[in-house]
């Protein structure tokens, strides 16, 4: 019995991940899916517009969507190979997530993941 | 006077042993968030290849506010954009594809063509063991001032 239940325990801790950002976002589906390498700064974007980043360690904290920028590029000075993970909702509007990629860009992120869900095969 | 000796207990209690296991299962089942960080990669261009990009020579895939797909001046379902760039892009790999979004459009329609992309370049150049694909299309995501510098072109 509690040879079972050991087993469960070590499955379970195994597959934990320590997530950075616990956000509920409704992300699109898509079938191509890679993973994105640990410790990837993350960057969410909510269906209310709202920005909220992360440089990969601590929980993810609000900030304006001005300061991706500045953001970023703080990140890239510690690690020019760093993956920038975007986690953005379905519905956002295409001129925020412009807003975010482009300044991404500026700050010389080289590496960015959209983060999406499994979708069924259709 | 003969002493007894006394029988000590040295094994460690055992019974509880389940439950403190079934509390730690529960406690990592609760905390356990499946896999979360996998998604499509994008990579940005070095600033300098941004203008290797010509607007005439390439597939132009427009998004409407409404998640709509104009490609290359056509209204186009996204089931049929495999299709129609497969025979594009055997005939020249290096065609750069331009996908232009409406700044009211939303982010899911996006990722469903940058997912027909990427299936596309699947069947093209195939896979290798981990499934990622091999080659990528030369992909373009113009800025909002990008589109409007092109603008006599789009």
């Amino acid at each position: 019995m509690s040879d079972i239940a050991f087993l469960l325990i070590v499955f379970f801790m195994v597959t934990t991940v320590v997530t950075t950002d616990r956000t509920n976002v409704n992300l699109p589906e898509s079938l191509e899916r890679k993973e994105a390498p640990k410790n990837s700064a993350i960057i969410v974007v909510t269906k209310e517009g709202l920005c909220k980043a992360s440089a990969g360690e601590e929980m993810s904290k609000p900030i304006a969507m001005e300061d991706v920028l500045s953001f970023a590029a703080n990140v890239m000075i510690k690690d020019l190979t760093k993956a920038v993970v975007l986690k953005a909702d379905r519905d956002v509007k295409y001129k925020l997530v412009d807003q975010v990629l482009n300044q991404l860009k500026e700050a010389g992120v080289r590496q960015v993941y959209l983060l999406s869900s499994k979708e069924a095969v259709r | 006077m003969k002493l007894e000796k006394k029988e000590r207990d040295t094994e460690i209690p055992t019974s509880s042993m389940a439950d403190i296991a079934f509390l730690l299962i529960v406690f990592f089942m609760v905390t356990a968030v499946f896999s979360a960080t996998k998604g499509i990669d994008f990579k940005n261009p070095p600033p300098q290849e941004q203008a290797d990009i010509i607007p005439e020579e390439s597939i132009h895939i427009m998004i409407t506010a409404e998640n709509q797909m104009i490609v290359d001046q056509k209204p186009m379902p996204l089931r049929e954009l495999r299709d129609y760039m497969k025979p594009k892009l055997e005939i020249n790999q290096a065609k750069p594809v331009i996908v232009q979004c409406d700044p009211e459009s939303t982010y899911d329609g996006l990722m469903n063509v940058f997912d027909e992309i990427r299936q596309l370049e699947g069947e093209i150049w195939g896979r290798d063991e981990d499934g990622n694909v091999k080659n990528h299309v030369n992909l373009a995501l113009p800025t909002q001032e990008e589109i409007a510098q092109w603008g006599q072109f789009l």
